[in-house]
């Protein structure tokens, strides 16, 4: 079942009919597709991987592999989901990538805690995402906080078990309510998959 | 959603919502660069889901039907269910036909039933060879195979351009097809002629990229009309527009007429209820194709499923008695009339069945002809039972 956030409202009825319409080989429908979900995909990216280089990157390849794979899509789940899920896995990919590739670079990142994100974007929310939370904690608050899936639905999205988010995302609640946003912490980020 | 405990809480949650909603992207969209790395990369070949468009990459109605229903059908839901197979997973060795996942062509050429003629025709260094055909008077299909361009796609873009109406033209009218002519060696509509110089006429035709399988066509056409007086051996001269050389491709395929395992009756059997009636006229079974005609009369039933939809025309189930059930295509078009003849083709059955049940059914259709569907996102039929007439079939 589908539910909105507000001022995000979706036609269910159109996207269907799109992915048919990709499906049955009309490849401009995707278009559609591609135009309704976009900001919605890189701005959880970029709160993500906290980069636009990378976020910009990130939209566009999760669009070509959920192209790529729509034959798989189940209509039983929300379209939009599963785009979260191909979308979480992207960048969770990313994510460990990066690890592997930067370690020095996280250490000098942490003397220079801004270097990941445009300064301008700087205000108190942006601190939040970008210097006080983890790139799991974003995930978990966006999908929770923003878009409203029930645990069940992010435990699909995220291939784990619904329980442990629910406790993750409580501890997250209790730090979020512990915490001023203007607060420093840690800068890093790391996406972790819990079974 | 969980409550939050506090107002400052709800409020710091409110504004992450409002805050990511209103996030910018460095660009108006990535729609462009997207769909050009989707040009160049493709779709995945797998076909994992039963029921998809996954036979054909793309189908295409014929003009004939586009100039009866009008050109707006052709996008929406007008591709014939029967041709929506999916394609086996294994890569295609040999044969065209059999790869295909079509249970009727399947067939046909697992029993021997389809011939391979063989026979090609070059121009401008591009070979079109018919590799696989199957006619069996009520359905003709036929396979390209093509060299000297390698690649997936085969099938041309086609533009079909509306018909405008002019009540001054008394005769049919042919909505205009021309095709994408930006890349070198793809293959358009076929004109398919008959020895006595006259176009094949068919109910549903079709033709498509056969995906598992590069470099080739599938051509296919249904619930043929003037083909009884040609006899059960003839020539036919299949012409191919292909993008880029000017020449058509013409080839000449001799045609064998299947007439093991056909079973014709000619019917007269008529069903009441309310103020709608159908007779049947006609059933037809083949090892490739089933064919159901009948004539309507009356006025359409109608059912209220929704607040904003109406009912669609009548779309027709053949069920046999071990259940085997295959639905007709039908449109989507509004107001739903009833049609004087109606001619449908469906999936053949795995075997011949001994009684045939025809269930008649509708959909429910919103204004821009989209049907209902339920929360699994599968179309809602409703039935009339009171409708439903079985037809014997006799064993042979």
């Amino acid at each position: 079942m589908e539910r909105r956030s507000p001022g995000v409202q979706v036609n269910q009825t159109i996207i269907k009919e799109a992915i048919d319409q990709v499906l049955a080989g009309n490849r401009e429908a995707y278009r559609t597709i591609i135009q309704t979900y976009e900001r919605k995909i890189y701005t959880y990216c970029y709160y993500i991987l906290r980069s636009h280089e990378e976020a910009e990157d990130a939209v566009q390849d999760i669009f070509v592999k959920v192209y790529q794979e729509l034959r798989r899509y189940e209509k039983r789940v929300s379209f939009r989901a599963w785009l979260y899920k191909v979308a979480y896995h992207h960048c969770l990919d990313q994510v460990r990538k990066r690890k592997r590739r930067n370690r020095l670079l996280s250490l000098y990142k942490e003397q220079q805690p801004k270097a990941y994100y445009n300064p301008n974007d700087e205000e108190p929310l942006q601190k939040l995402f970008m210097d006080d939370l983890t790139a799991e904690e974003s995930n978990l608050l966006i999908l929770k906080v923003v878009e409203q899936y029930s645990f069940e639905e992010m435990g699909q999205i995220m291939d784990c078990n619904s329980a442990t988010l629910r406790k993750k995302f409580e501890r997250l609640r209790k730090k979020l309510v512990r915490q001023r946003m203007n607060e420093g912490g840690s800068p890093h980020g790391e996406m972790a998959r819990s079974n | 959603m969980e409550k939050w405990q506090d107002p400052t809480e709800s409020q710091k949650m409110e504004h992450i919502r409002q805050t990511f909603q209103n996030h910018e992207m460095p660009v108006e969209s990535f729609s462009d660069s997207i769909m050009k790395r989707i040009g160049d990369e493709g779709m995945e070949k797998r076909a994992s889901r039963k029921g998809g468009n996954d036979f054909l990459k793309k189908s295409l109605v014929a003009a004939a039907a586009a100039a009866v229903l009008g050109a707006g059908i052709i996008g929406s839901g007008f591709i014939s269910p029967v041709m929506a197979e999916t394609l086996k997973q294994i890569p295609v060795v040999g044969s065209i036909f059999k790869g295909i996942d079509d249970k009727g062509l399947n067939a046909a050429e697992e029993k021997g039933l389809s011939t391979a003629p063989n026979l090609s025709v070059t121009h401008d260094g591009v070979t079109l060879k018919v590799t696989d055909a199957y006619y069996d008077g009520s359905r003709l299909a036929f396979a390209i195979e093509r060299e000297g361009i390698d690649k997936d796609k085969m099938m041309a873009e086609m533009f079909i351009e509306p018909i405008e109406f002019d009540p001054e033209v008394k005769e049919q009218q042919y909505a205009k097809v021309t095709m994408n002519q930006s890349e070198k060696g793809l293959l358009g509509s076929a004109e398919v002629k008959l020895p006595n110089g006259k176009n094949l006429e068919s109910q549903m035709s079709s033709f498509g990229d056969v995906e598992g399988k590069k470099n080739a066509i599938l051509y296919d056409y249904r619930n043929l009309n003037n083909v009884e007086a040609l006899g059960n051996e003839f020539e036919l001269s299949i012409t191919v527009p292909v993008t880029q050389i000017a020449e058509p491709f013409e080839i000449k395929v001799p045609v064998k007429k299947v007439t093991e395992g056909i079973i014709k009756l000619d019917l007269n059997q008529t069903k009441e209820a309310e103020e709608f009636s159908y007779r049947i006229t006609k059933l037809e079974l083949t090892p490739a194709t089933s064919r159901l005609q009948l004539r309507e009369e009356g006025k359409a039933p109608t059912v209220k499923e929704k607040d904003g939809y109406t009912t669609s025309e009548m779309f027709y189930e053949i069920v046999d008695e071990l259940g085997n059930a295959f639905s007709s295509s039908g449109s989507f078009n509004l107001p739903a009339i009833v049609y004087p003849m109606v001619d449908k083709d469906f999936s053949p059955f795995p075997q011949t069945p001994k009684t045939i049940t025809v269930k008649p059914f509708t959909y429910s259709i919103d204004e821009s002809h989209k049907a209902l569907r339920d929360e699994e996102g599968i179309q809602v039929k409703h039935y009339y039972p009171e409708l439903e007439q079985t037809i014997q079939v006799e064993q042979e």
